[in-house]
């Protein structure tokens, strides 16, 4: 199941009527919109949305059928099971490729707000901006362990700029935490709060 | 025990023909005499209100008050001079209380002649600590001996810490620096349980430490030592544009750190007088 599918069903199966609209599909043979919605007291839009939600996923069936040459739809349950399956591993990030290593440094004058943790020796979290006047908007990033030690120890604005990996083995922080280390400089590169300097 | 210190660039003592000019801006402020004239205002307004009785009681409690003040700040710091002003505004509260027609009500004048002629020792000495600098808190003397090394420019402020080194240090040690630190007022110590913070705190700007006790000093300068050894300097923005150049920063918060660093050898080794020496050497003014 890919992610955008797995959160459709998610997001309708997390409603508080989702257990009783299946209760119901289980024990009718088919049944309408209108009818589901009359008997759980829901918003007829409501309940046709879910139920064509469902339909969608392949979890009901649906049937056209005319009343007085109205048409509408009944539905029936077409799986007595549903598995949510989802694959992770497209998020893992692989080790960085061989190539030439880029040195980092914060950014002069980047704005950015450091909030030292309580313990010391790490920062907590760090506050940019973006947009202008009153569109500026302000983000607040709370930082793992890692991510703390990291930015505590990033070269200054006029400090000679060195590559993430010597900045980790300065801070002493382990290979495993690469990826988020490298989310975290991704984001702050991209935000202006730190500067990257080619080749080292 | 040697020092074991990352730092690649000379300290401050070893910088030849260390100039007396000041990288620090001139200190103009006022502010140091703030409580002093606020008290002369409120006794002036209670003598217009109350007359002479008014006056007598206002500055018997002004008095009290700073009495009070300087108890706290000794007891914070733990700095001699501050006993000096105790024992001073105490003998003049005293005094102002035991005036004719005054707090306590007596009708000559033998008691509070007694405590007026006790009052000038006492500001005899407070004056004598004032000019020979030992009542004076040296945030300016550590901030200029800090910049004296260093000439490059390039601005590069940031409200991060900087982690400067390590230095090799007991736990005892640097707790019976940051006592030193306070007593001479070089620093005002704040102790946590694996942290000492040493604020360097500037003439004027006391009162918001003193007398503040749970002051966040996450956003004013300082240099921290913590239990493994790891020294990280913070250099406030307010502290950083009091130098009249832009100098670079990670160079002034690595000296920051040295001047500490060798202060805290120079304590270590019994030589604490050459620390004040140092001090003094800068040459800021009695009262900045």
């Amino acid at each position: 199941m890919d992610f955008a599918t797995a959160a459709k069903l998610g997001t309708y199966i997390s409603k508080d009527y989702a257990r009783d609209m299946f209760d119901l599909l289980a024990k009718y043979r088919d049944i309408s919109a209108s009818e589901a919605a009359s008997r759980l007291g829901l918003h007829i839009r409501t309940a046709q949305d879910f139920l064509e939600a469902m339909e969608s996923l392949g979890i009901l069936s649906k049937e056209e059928v005319y009343e007085k040459k109205r048409p509408y739809y009944r539905y029936t349950l077409a799986r007595s099971r549903i598995t949510m399956d989802i694959d992770l591993t497209e998020f893992i990030v692989d080790a960085p490729e061989e190539g030439p290593v880029k040195a980092i440094r914060e950014m002069k004058n980047s704005g950015a707000m450091f909030t030292t943790a309580r313990g010391g020796n790490r920062i907590s979290s760090v506050t940019v901006w973006s947009g202008e006047g009153r569109g500026k908007k302000e983000k607040r990033l709370s930082l793992t362990n890692a991510q703390g030690s990291f930015l505590f120890h990033l070269p200054f604005p006029n400090a000679a700029p060195m590559s993430s990996g010597s900045i980790m083995e300065k801070a002493g922080i382990d290979e495993i935490y690469v990826p988020e280390i490298k989310d975290l400089v991704d984001l702050l590169v991209e935000s202006g709060v730190i500067e990257v300097h080619p080749g080292s | 025990m040697t020092m074991r210190f990352e730092s690649a660039k000379p300290v401050f003592s070893e910088v030849r023909g260390m100039s007396h000019e000041k990288k620090l801006k001139p200190d103009h402020s006022l502010i140091g005499l703030l409580p002093a004239f606020c008290s002369l205002v409120v006794i002036a307004v209670a003598a217009v209100i109350f007359g002479r009785q008014g006056v007598a009681w206002t500055a018997t409690l002004v008095f009290a008050g700073f009495t009070g003040f300087a108890f706290t700040a000794q007891r914070r710091s733990g700095s001699l001079s501050y006993i000096a002003s105790v024992v001073y505004l105490l003998t003049a509260t005293l005094a102002l209380a035991s005036a004719p027609d005054s707090v306590f009500g007596f009708r000559d004048r033998t008691v509070f002649n007694l405590f007026k002629v006790l009052t000038l020792p006492s500001i005899a000495t407070l004056l004598y600590l004032m000019f020979t600098r030992r009542a004076k808190w040296r945030g300016r003397d550590i901030l200029e001996l800090a910049a004296a090394p260093v000439d490059e420019l390039g601005d590069g402020f940031t409200e991060r810490p900087y982690p400067s080194g390590k230095a090799d240090y007991s736990w005892d040690e640097i707790l019976g620096f940051a006592r030193f630190c306070g007593k001479h007022m070089i620093s005002l110590p704040y102790i946590e349980s694996e942290r000492v913070y040493l604020v360097p705190v500037r003439m004027g700007k006391e009162f918001g430490h003193l007398w503040n006790v749970s002051r966040n000093i996450s956003k004013d300068t300082w240099v921290c030592f913590d239990s493994e050894g790891n020294v990280t300097v913070n250099i406030s923005k307010d502290d950083y544009y009091l130098y009249r150049d832009d100098l670079s920063f990670d160079q002034l918060c690595d000296s920051l750190a040295d001047v500490y660093v060798e202060f805290l050898d120079l304590y270590r080794r019994d030589l604490t007088v050459r620390i004040i020496d140092r001090l003094n050497s800068v040459k800021i003014g009695f009262f900045s």
